[in-house]
């Protein structure tokens, strides 16, 4: 119904229109008006579920593989505005940065620098609660549950 | 420890426990553990972390970096974690968690103004 265009019931004559045939030219004009607004708005929910649906995926992806970085990032200069030698120069440095960073992070996970897919942005980066540790029965605790509580933090043993 | 944690969990406290063997006096393995937690201490509903090494536990490796000078030198050495999960105060094996009561009550206070 809503969908619905009213075909023209007469052939379309130049100069002068009777009643019955302005009605008709006037509810066409509005069908197609409605039937405009709805594929817009079909339009923009698929994107609006496809960018839902994408970015929970990145996210899922990012926790799987925190430490997974493009080596170089968008600061790396386009390679065809350079001579071979800048290239060479610049394969050592971002080698030696690549090196640099896989050696910190046994230390510490490099800083996620995105802030929009960041899961506890209220939480300092050294905070506890930003962990997801394994209790006693091997179960995966996401300690951000405990954000907001204050606790106390024991190293316990049977004897 | 677990009459502390009913006692303040409605106001928003939690005890965290860490089962390690860094001191030679805890048993071998998780499923050890959490029989011996279920027998003698079922009232306890706090967590319980899997067994570790203090070494190598993260939770432990950031609290190093929080407070460095005040490090772990015996079991059932405790610290206090403030909201956002930093933590702000240690105390050592000696004193008995119900004697925290107060400090952890008053901490709780100061926190939420």
């Amino acid at each position: 119904m809503l969908l619905w265009i009213p075909p023209s019931t007469s052939a379309p004559t130049h100069g002068h229109l009777d009643d019955n045939e302005k009605g008709d030219k006037l509810r066409r004009r509005a069908a197609q008006a409605r039937l405009r607004n709805i594929l817009m708005i079909l339009g923009l929910f698929m994107l609006a579920f496809f960018a839902t649906v994408s970015q929970v995926q990145y996210t899922q992806e990012r926790r799987a593989q925190p430490s997974l970085r493009i080596p170089g990032g968008k600061d790396r200069p386009h390679s065809e505005d350079l001579t071979p030698e800048q290239m060479a120069e610049l394969g050592a440095k971002s080698k030696d940065l690549d090196d640099k960073e896989e050696s910190d992070e046994e230390h510490q996970r490099p800083p996620i620098v995105d802030d929009f897919f960041e899961p506890h942005p209220h939480l300092p980066q050294n905070s506890i609660y930003r962990l997801t540790i394994p209790d006693v029965t091997g179960n995966r605790v996401d300690m951000s549950q405990f954000a907001g509580m204050v606790s106390l933090v024991v190293n316990t043993a049977c004897h | 420890m677990a009459v502390l944690h009913e006692d303040l969990m409605e106001e928003g406290f939690t005890v965290l426990a860490f089962p390690t063997n860094d001191f030679h006096q805890e048993l071998g393995s998780n499923e050890e553990i959490a029989n011996f937690w279920s027998n003698e201490f079922p009232e306890a509903s706090f967590p319980i972390f899997s067994l570790s090494s203090l070494e190598d536990n993260p939770v432990y490796q950031k609290i190093r970096e929080q407070l460095p000078d005040q490090p772990v030198q015996h079991n059932f050495f405790k610290y206090l974690v403030n909201r956002e999960g930093v933590a702000v105060k240690m105390f050592t094996k000696k004193q008995d968690p119900l004697t925290l009561k107060d400090e952890i009550k008053s901490f709780l206070h100061d926190a939420k103004k």
